[in-house]
């Protein structure tokens, strides 16, 4: 029984994490767009999500697919989730009735046979009364965890796409360092054999050497770059070892059609903060804390119950038994301080990020439309005049008006202007990255990790009775 | 004046209402105008010279009140130097070098020049004696001719003999720009007749590749050479019948370079110069005349071997178009597999000038618009690989027009082939043999 008990209770709580974790994953779906899972609350099936990144992996993946993988993967983000099962279980705590005392005595007479003894039962009352602002305090403690459970996943997602941008970047990059060595090295090669056929000076053959190992160096550099990036988007996703392979496609995606309107997306912001939710359910908690501290500190503590007693002749007394906690020294005001300092506090918290909200969005937002602009730039006017510049070259070196060294050279410089298109891509999608993760909810500006998520911990709210 | 400034007269007289020249039989060109068909010799050309322009034209005049009046114009142009090479430049009445101005010794010349440069110009009349104020030398001689103006040039052509006309002012960018021409007087008396007059102008400029504009400020680096504003292949030949006596009038005025002018085929002498005509005697043979800045040279010769002779500066960059400079030298380099390496960056790519220059036209590879490097033209055997400063002398026996006759027949057996087999051994000869 007590077996099948325990059990019960142990489902019960599974299905209450589901319960509880329910709210997040669809906030996160909604937000966000992808699925996640805690694989505490049991309620996914993990082989058929296993199934699931094993085919994402198995192709070439998008920046979507990354974030599916993350989401599912990360195991910071089920560390993160874990601060449910903690309000989750300091909210039980709070519910729970404190336990009866029970106290016997039984003393043997020393002057003859017989003993007398005495029982008391008492039962804590005015924790029983309390209960329910435990848990309102309990409630909102939650709240606030789930909140930050949301934020944490979108935070997980956009690492996942930035450490992805970065990586494809990388490839890119290096590919496209790649192509200028070869250039500069068909540069070297000719002037290594105008120098075999005594046509150009010692100096010219080193200088045109000295060319070719700086760019050596550039794409040795740049393989430690890709290959950082790769392991960060392996860290970013989660995935350990061999699954670290991931397949990149060879350029970063054209930026979408259009970008969202700042205006909007500064109200969005706002609604949808999460971090102002927690900030919200923070004061909430505190607030209720110091009330129901306030209110208990002049409160005696009351317990009531039996007691009874076996005389020495062998009768029994019954009768209530009071125990009283006098409220001479101990009001809780060091408790009601705390609660209202966490409440001014999270006011503090709110107001700071009502700032910092909007001028993320704004500061984000320029960033965006600059990084945009560049990138048009580099489309419609930059790289076209480099392919000309190659173009008109390529006829001026067939009319021998310019050597082939310059031939090579205008190649080389039309590489570099791709290489700084490709930098401003992915200017571009980091800055995006930002902007989204603000119209999801969460504060956060690109390459420095989030901004700033409320303070206070969930831990310390419910903390009602100990 | 003379029977035969009247005769000059009257004939002029007919072509005033038109202006024009056709009645005179004057050519533009070689031989246009002048057949006769059925004729034993072709008929003459005009006047007392046969005076012939190849690629130009001769000023036309009109007879008032006693003067040969002609009227020049001053002005910017745009002219074809060979096919696919076209300059904006300066030039007179649309084409550089300016009409020639045809005269006879005696005659009373009045010359109008109206200016359409943007700056202001002059005439100088390079080796005539005249009045000092006519001289044309701005600042020195007159003031200078404001756009807009018309000026009056009027002297007497005491002489007889080659000369030149050109800008006396700003020269480093007029000359340069092309404001020149030749003025060819005849001799009262018939002296010196030939058969056939040939008049040539050399020019020189600098016209970078793809450029369409000649730079007037280069000092040593002219890429494009003329003969009468044209390089070869536009360079219209010169053609005579066997047995005529030839002359062949050479005016320089590049801005910086002289130039040995060789006639293949021949030897000429040098009859005279822009200070008049040398003695028979004292006349110089040569095969090549040194034409310096600032002269004219005609030389004569008879015509008594036919075939398409070579005439040419012998400076060899003077036969060669728009080449640059600053490159490295690419002869004897090893380029074996450096294409295909370099074509995975640039697909058009080719090496170039590893074996030498010979042949590089007949590639066919694009090339920036309005430019013709290293041109040549076909000719009768495979392409002539030479440019700028390059005609030909075409001698063909019995012909009645003096219009090109195309590429000259070569006799059977004197033409230089491959030897067989069978002649080296004959006469011992082993090509391995060192």
């Amino acid at each position: 029984m007590l077996v099948l008990a325990v059990l019960g209770i142990g489902g019960c709580a599974t299905a209450s994490r589901q319960r509880t974790f329910l709210d997040v994953s669809r906030e996160v779906e909604h937000r966000v767009g992808e699925t996640t899972t805690w694989r505490a609350a049991g309620g996914d099936d993990q082989g058929m999500l296993n199934a699931r990144v094993d085919a994402l992996l198995a192709r070439e993946l998008e920046a979507t697919g990354a974030v599916e993988i993350a989401l599912l993967r990360q195991p910071d983000l089920q560390a993160a989730f874990e601060e449910l099962g903690v309000a989750r279980g300091e909210l039980l705590q709070a519910g729970l009735v404190r336990n009866p005392a029970f106290e016997g005595e039984f003393r043997f007479l020393s002057g003859g046979p017989g003993h007398t003894a005495e029982l008391n039962l008492v039962q804590d009352v005015i924790d029983l009364a309390y209960r329910g602002a435990r848990r309102r305090i309990g409630k909102a403690a939650l709240g606030a965890a789930k909140a930050r459970a949301v934020a944490a996943a979108i935070d997980v997602a956009a690492q996942a796409r930035e450490a992805w941008y970065r990586a494809v970047a990388e490839e890119q990059l290096l590919a496209m360092r790649k192509t200028v060595l070869e250039a500069v090295g068909a540069s070297y090669e000719v002037a290594r054999r105008l120098h075999l056929a005594g046509n150009i000076h010692d100096v010219d053959l080193s200088q045109e050497q000295a060319l070719y190992e700086q760019a050596r160096l550039d794409v040795t550099a740049s393989e430690a770059a890709r290959t950082a990036a790769r392991e960060e988007l392996a860290a970013a996703l989660g995935l350990l070892g061999g699954q670290a392979v991931v397949r990149l496609p060879e350029v970063l995606p054209d930026p979408p059609a259009e970008d969202p309107d700042l205006a909007d997306l500064e109200v969005k912001a706002l609604e949808l903060s999460l971090d102002l939710e927690a900030a919200r359910r923070d004061r909430e908690a505190a607030g209720r804390e110091r009330a129901m501290v306030r209110s208990m500190g002049s409160v005696p503590r009351l317990g009531l119950g039996v007691s009874a007693e076996r005389e020495d002749t062998g009768h029994w007394g019954l009768g209530p038994a009071v125990n009283l906690g006098l409220p001479l020294f101990d009001r809780g005001q060091g408790r009601a301080e705390v609660a209202a300092a966490r409440m001014r506090q999270a006011e503090a918290a709110q107001e700071g990020l009502g700032i910092r909200i909007r001028a993320l969005v704004r500061a984000n937002g320029v960033r965006l439309a600059g990084a945009r602009e560049r990138v048009g730039h580099f489309q419609k006017v930059i790289l076209p005049l480099r392919d000309q510049i190659v173009e008109q070259m390529q006829l001026r070196y067939n009319a021998m008006a310019v050597s082939v060294f310059q031939l090579l050279a205008a190649k080389r410089e039309q590489i570099m202007a791709g290489q700084q298109y490709v930098q401003a891509l992915r200017d571009y999608w980091l800055a995006r990255v930002s902007i989204d993760a603000l119209g999801q909810g969460r504060a956060r500006s690109a390459g420095t990790g989030p901004e700033l998520g409320a303070t206070g911990g969930s831990g310390e709210a419910g903390e009602g009775a100990h | 004046m003379s029977r035969l400034t009247r005769r000059k007269l009257l004939l002029s007289g007919a072509a005033l209402a038109t202006g024009a020249m056709a009645s005179r039989g004057a050519p533009a060109s070689a031989g246009a105008g002048d057949a006769e068909p059925g004729a034993a010799r072709p008929a003459p050309a005009r006047g007392t010279g046969r005076l012939t322009v190849p690629n130009g034209e001769i000023l036309p005049w009109k007879t008032s009140r006693g003067f040969k009046v002609f009227h020049l114009v001053a002005e910017e142009i745009e002219q074809e130097i060979a096919p696919g090479l076209t300059i904006k430049c300066m030039g007179y009445n649309g084409r550089t070098p300016g009409p020639v101005i045809e005269v006879a010794e005696g005659d009373r010349v009045r010359i109008y020049v109206t200016n359409r440069l943007t700056e202001p110009t002059s005439v100088h009349w390079h080796g005539v004696f005249l009045p000092n104020a006519m001289d044309g030398v701005s600042g020195l001689s007159q003031r200078p001719i404001n756009p807009g103006e018309t000026f009056k040039y009027e002297f007497t052509m005491r002489q007889w003999g080659t000369f030149m006309y050109h800008s006396h002012y700003d020269e480093m960018t007029q000359i340069a720009m092309g404001l020149m021409g030749m003025m060819v007087s005849h001799p009262r008396d018939g002296r010196g007749r030939v058969d056939r007059d040939f008049c040539l102008m050399l020019n020189e400029m600098d016209v970078e590749v793809g450029h369409r504009r000649a730079n007037p400020n280069a000092m040593n680096d002219f890429n494009v050479l003329t003969l009468n504003g044209a390089s070869f292949p536009k360079t219209e030949p010169l053609v005579a019948r066997k047995g005529d006596r030839v002359r062949i009038r050479i005016g320089n005025l590049s801005p910086m370079d002289h130039h040995p002018i060789h006639l293949h085929g021949y030897a000429f002498k040098v009859a005279g110069t822009d200070g008049g005509p040398i003695p028979a005697a004292a006349q110089w043979p040569e095969t090549t005349v040194l034409v310096p800045v600032g002269s004219t040279r005609w030389v004569e010769f008879t015509a008594d071997a036919p075939g398409d002779w070579a005439m040419h500066c012998h400076m060899t960059h003077h036969v060669m178009m728009q080449m640059s400079h600053g490159l490295p030298n690419m002869l004897g380099m090893d380029a074996r597999g450096l294409d295909q390496h370099i074509r995975k960056l640039l697909p058009g790519y080719m090496t170039m000038g590893q074996t030498g220059m010979g042949g590089m036209a007949e590639m066919g590879m694009p090339l920036p618009k309005n430019s013709i490097p290293m041109f040549g033209g076909p000719g009768a055997f495979s392409y002539i690989d030479m440019g700028g400063m390059f005609t030909v002398l075409k001698v063909r026996e019995g012909i009645t027009s003096y219009a090109d006759p195309g590429w000259f027949k070569n006799p059977p057996g004197t033409v230089a082939e491959a030897a067989s087999a069978d002649e080296l051994t004959a006469d011992g000869i082993d090509p391995d043999d060192v």
